[in-house]
């Protein structure tokens, strides 16, 4: 199989995930769709380097979080003037308000740091512990170890918020 | 709200409308690597120049008269070429993370082609001194052959400006360089904190 077609496939079995990724690293939609060209552009690039030692969709997730992770540690330089809920016209079902669910998950991430925020996707995308320490290079237990406080805080804060 | 309805806010998340019609061929810009070729280039450029002043001498070998500047010339001729070696080494070895490596990992190879990078440039920054000394001699030797007095006041102002001018150059580029380092550092360091 060629480049150009693993290429292809790869970006079809994981477009929803890029989507979600870029969206919640990112505050609007210009911005959203560049971190989405840049995460195709790196897994492009590094697709020759991906030899099956990993799955392949550990391999995109890695790619996907470390591109967003570096982009959003360049574009924090610049002023927002976009409003938080910017993504909100891209939903359907057009919810603006604050009760939406996808409002209060995506207010609650912006609160994270950036490894805590990576690693809470990963959770949210429902990856095993050893999966997300392979995607992020860290241990299973020290994964184990953040998430709990990580859902702990985010438990907190909404409770609070009630 | 509880965690199980935030991974179902998820789950039911945005989804994207409009599949591939922002994919184009242009290269993205690498913050990475443009914050890298700002220490990469004056270090070759710099090269280049001591790869050029090093031909120069092995061309002009002959003139040189006496031992001691025949030493002179062998010793600057060496220096310049150990220092574009070194300094070269010291660039080329930084690699910009692959996008295939966690993240943490990205980190911990910086730091490491960091601390590589920062001892190479203390070797080549004390092998600026001898070669400061060499040029010296070497340049009183093409003074002499034009007939022009090397007084003890010749050898006190090189020696002096020479200090003066590597001390003040090798600060500046030490901070340009720190700078640079400092800003790719913090682009890899913020999601380790």
């Amino acid at each position: 199989m060629d480049k150009k077609q693993n290429f292809k496939e790869a970006l079809e079995a994981h477009a929803a995930m890029i989507f979600k990724i870029a969206t919640a690293y990112t505050h609007s939609r210009d911005d959203r769709n560049d971190l989405i060209q840049e995460i195709h552009t790196q897994l492009w690039r590094s697709l020759d380097s991906f030899k099956g030692q990993s799955a392949l969709s550990t391999w995109v997730y890695r790619v996907a979080m470390n591109v967003s992770l570096y982009h959003v540690k360049v574009t924090r330089r610049k002023a927002f003037t976009v409003p938080l809920n910017d993504h909100l016209h891209d939903r359907s079902d057009e919810l603006s308000d604050q009760e939406d669910p996808w409002f209060v998950l995506k207010n609650q991430l912006d609160q994270l740091n950036l490894l805590d925020k990576a690693l809470m996707i990963l959770y949210l995308e429902d990856k095993s512990y050893e999966e997300i320490a392979a995607i992020m290079g860290i241990t299973t237990s020290n994964v184990g170890t953040r998430l709990n406080r990580i859902r702990e805080r985010i438990r907190q804060r909404i409770q609070k918020n009630q | 709200m509880e965690i199980d309805d935030l991974k179902r806010a998820w789950a039911t998340g945005p989804v994207n409308k409009e599949p591939y019609a922002y994919m184009r061929t242009d290269p993205v810009p690498n913050r990475f690597k443009s914050v890298l070729n700002r220490i990469r280039i004056p270090e070759l450029v710099g090269s280049a120049i001591c790869l050029l002043g090093a031909a120069w001498i092995v061309w002009q070998f002959e003139t040189l008269e006496t031992s001691l500047l025949q030493a002179a010339g062998i010793a600057t001729t060496s220096l310049l070429i150990a220092l574009p070696a070194l300094s070269v080494l010291s660039v080329l070895q930084f690699q910009v993370p692959h996008a295939g490596e966690p993240y943490t990992i990205a980190l911990q190879i910086f730091l490491q082609q960091h601390k590589t990078f920062r001892r190479l440039q203390r070797v080549n920054l004390f092998l600026c001194y001898p070669l400061l000394v060499a040029t010296v001699v070497l340049l009183s030797g093409y003074f002499q052959s034009r007939s022009t007095v090397v007084s003890p006041f010749f050898w006190t102002l090189a020696f002096s400006l020479g200090y003066l001018f590597l001390l003040f150059s090798s600060r500046q580029v030490s901070r340009r360089y720190n700078r640079s380092l400092r800003e790719i550092e913090s682009l890899l360091q913020e999601v380790s904190r």
